[in-house]
């Protein structure tokens, strides 16, 4: 028979204890805690529901972006329809106006600085994925998998933080409020053909449209600032304007 | 987040890069260019002296008990933000740690605003890097005139100066300003500005920058960003002329040209771009800044397309400040035809970015040459530095002086505002800009016996050689 050496009893002296605690923790959470799916659910649900949800066909946004620290604002307009079509107009004094549309599988955007581009790669990818239309309630169309990381404090709010990860993409971390259900943070990572940047967004100021629970303010965190969206209406099922999310001629004739 | 956040941000994600500017202010009782060794006490303005003042300045009146407060806060900040920002290397050798121990106690002393700016630009001073600099608040309020740095800056002469062989030397006359029409002529030496002998302020200057990166940047800055001003207002100049005679003249401080244009935080700017044909069908395009894109963009693209029915196209980019380090690669888009070009690549803390060149449709493919001198900075340089790397132009001139750092400016509780360096940028072959500058393929210092006999030696060199390339595509 061996003999552990007194280094490996002293070892086990002090792991042992620590590891019987976390079992039993982790049996506790366990029981306590409500699965991922649970949680999302739930957050579908404190937003008005699967029904209210299903019922919405389109959206008009009013917002703007505010990067205080370089003293810029920017107007956003944007038009969003089912399953994934978009089309945005972000404009202001300084740079004038850009165009972003994402329309079937083609991502385009224009400004004055950069003429008509078809995005690819990475940046068109991520468009794609990100204009699906209410991609966190319909996360089951849009993630693969959906898994409670633990437990986590968020602006002093107790929160679920639960791990939302795409087919292709970077997982998400997604923080809700344990009381509320309702989403406060996400963590994420942008990517654009510059680069990956990543990203702390804080949503507050949930108002009823339409009866669904929608965050008017979030406070992004990114590259060392702060910028604040902020959303001044939402019109929801509305009459699109006619061919909103048509290609513009320059982006067909970059399609020939 | 939502779909409109995540595609709005990654749609202004490039003006996230938006000002790497250098913006240079007169204050602080001599020349401030940034936080890089450059606040000289040393004043050329003859409204300097408190005596000609009809009152004290507000920079120089006795602080309140609640601007003391702000400016401790205000302090507060900016330690905290370069800390935040800058890489650990800098802050150790600039001894970051210890300038909050050191200078809070100052700052709680001092006396005056213009003291408080001192005491600021005495601390970043240490971190030797360029973009890193307090800008005084009346810069901010464009009604209001004051001191010698405070102007409106509204005025100017039409000149541009150089210092050639220890010589401030005219190299420029804008032919519609008040100076061509009182004879300034280039060549013409600028002897003295204000009552202020030039040749001993730069002799002071060289003593103290000897061996410093920014040296010629300094020396530069000391004649041409003095003969700036409110319009209106006339400076007390003498020069000699090309036949080397004392010629004295009170040069009259016309509005500046350009377009108005407000960027963020930074003050007010006038931003202008000039075009023009030389040579019978060489294209050359000037702009003073990378700013105002919406005026600017569409102008240089109409002269990239004449370039593409001509020999070549020529980009000035002497006396260039910079400004938006992204528009470098939106203004190369009219230059590449396809896509895979860089420029460099910004380096922060926690990611980097990429600063892509996206092609415009039917981009010109013609012969580029670009113009650079010591006054070609930031966003200038990154212009003229990707152009090179990517093959795609050839730069005549003379070295860059390498003001090349990515910045923000925000604004202080006190009604200051701060620009700080928030990333590293190295090019595309890896190498940092800042400090080393471009070397151009072809160095021509203009003498001044050239500038008096009309001649142009950077612009000349550039237009031979696209001669010599559009005949050899010919052959």
């Amino acid at each position: 028979m061996k003999h552990l050496s007194s280094r490996r009893v002293a070892w086990l002296v002090i792991a042992l204890p620590a590891l019987i605690v976390a079992a039993v923790h982790g049996e506790a959470m366990a029981e306590k805690a409500p699965t991922a799916e649970k949680i999302l659910d739930r957050f579908v649900e404190v937003t008005g529901g699967m029904k209210a949800y299903d019922a919405i066909e389109n959206r008009k946004t009013i917002a703007s972006l505010s990067i205080s620290a370089q003293g810029m604002t920017f107007n956003i307009t944007m038009w969003s329809a089912r399953p994934n079509q978009v089309y945005s107009i972000i404009e202001n004094d300084m740079i004038g106006k850009m165009e972003k549309g994402v329309s079937g599988d083609v991502v385009w955007e224009k400004s004055i600085m950069t003429g008509p581009i078809i995005k690819s790669g990475v940046e068109r990818e991520a468009s794609l994925r990100d204009s699906a239309f209410e991609r966190y309630v319909y996360w089951r169309d849009s993630f693969e998998t959906a898994e409670l990381e633990g437990e986590a404090e968020v602006s002093g709010i107790d929160c679920w933080l639960v791990v939302l990860t795409p087919e292709t993409g970077d997982p998400m971390n997604m923080y809700f409020e344990k009381e509320s259900g309702l989403l406060n943070r996400v963590d994420t990572v942008t990517e654009t053909e510059m680069g990956r940047i990543p990203v702390e967004a804080y949503l507050t100021d949930y108002r009823e449209q339409d009866g669904i629970m929608l965050s008017f303010k979030t406070i992004i965190k990114m590259l060392g600032q702060e910028r604040v969206f902020a959303t001044t209406s939402i019109e929801q099922n509305i009459d699109l304007p006619d061919g909103i999310f048509d290609l513009p001629d320059d982006i067909k004739a970059l399609q020939e | 987040m939502s779909r409109e956040i995540k595609l709005t941000l990654v749609a202004v994600i490039a003006l996230a890069l938006a000002a790497p500017l250098i913006f240079l202010v007169a204050g602080c009782g001599g020349i401030a260019v940034g936080g890089s060794g450059m606040s000289v006490g040393m004043s050329l303005d003859p409204k300097e002296t408190k005596t000609e003042r009809e009152e004290v300045p507000e920079r120089d009146r006795p602080l309140t008990q609640q601007q003391i407060k702000l400016n401790v806060k205000s302090f507060d900040y900016v330690w905290a933000k370069i800390h935040e920002s800058l890489w650990p290397e800098i802050l150790e050798e600039a001894g970051w740690d210890g300038a909050h121990a050191e200078f809070r106690p100052k700052i709680e002393e001092v006396a005056t605003m213009s003291e408080f700016r001192i005491t600021m630009s005495e601390m970043l001073d240490r971190l030797q890097i360029s973009h890193t600099q307090i800008i005084p608040g009346e810069l901010y309020d464009r009604n209001l005139s004051f001191g010698s740095y405070g102007k409106r800056n509204d005025g100017e002469t039409g000149i541009s100066v150089r210092v050639i062989d220890g010589q401030a030397v005219v190299t420029g006359v804008r032919e519609e300003s008040a100076a061509w029409a009182d004879g300034v002529r280039p060549g013409w030496i600028l002897e003295s500005l204000g009552g202020r002998n030039i040749e001993e302020a730069l002799e002071e200057l060289v003593e103290v920058y000897e061996g410093h990166y920014m040296k010629d940047l300094t020396l530069a800055a000391v004649t041409q960003f003095k003969l700036k001003g409110d319009a209106g207002d006339d400076i007390e100049t003498v020069f000699i002329d090309g036949d080397d005679k004392t010629v004295e003249m009170d040069l009259i401080l016309e509005q500046k040209r350009g377009n108005e244009f407000e960027f963020g935080n930074l003050p007010l700017m006038y931003v202008w771009i000039d075009t023009m044909t030389v040579d019978g069908d060489i294209e050359y395009v000037k702009f003073n800044m990378f700013m105002d894109p919406v005026h600017l963009m569409p102008v240089f693209e109409r002269a990239v397309r004449r370039a593409d029915a001509g020999r070549g196209l020529v980009i000035d980019m002497r006396g260039n400040m910079g400004g938006m380090g992204v528009m470098a690669s939106w203004l190369a888009g009219f230059l590449f035809d396809e896509k895979g070009h860089n420029f460099g690549t910004f380096k922060m803390k926690d990611t980097e970015l990429t600063l892509i060149v996206i092609p415009r449709p039917n981009a010109y493919n013609g012969p580029v040459a670009v113009l650079i001198d010591g006054l070609s900075l930031s966003a200038a340089e990154f212009f003229a530095d990707g152009l090179q790397k990517t093959g795609r132009a050839t730069v005549f001139g003379q070295r860059t002086t390498g003001f090349a750092l990515p910045s923000v400016i925000e604004k202080l509780p006190n009604g200051d505002a701060v620009q700080y360096v928030y990333a590293d940028y190295v090019n595309s072959e890896g190498d940092r800009l800042e400090g080393r500058g471009v070397t151009p393929d072809f160095q021509i210092i203009p003498a001044r016996t050239q500038l008096l006999e009309g001649k142009d030696p950077v612009l000349e060199a550039s237009i031979e050689w696209i001669k010599a390339r559009a005949g050899s595509m010919e052959q």
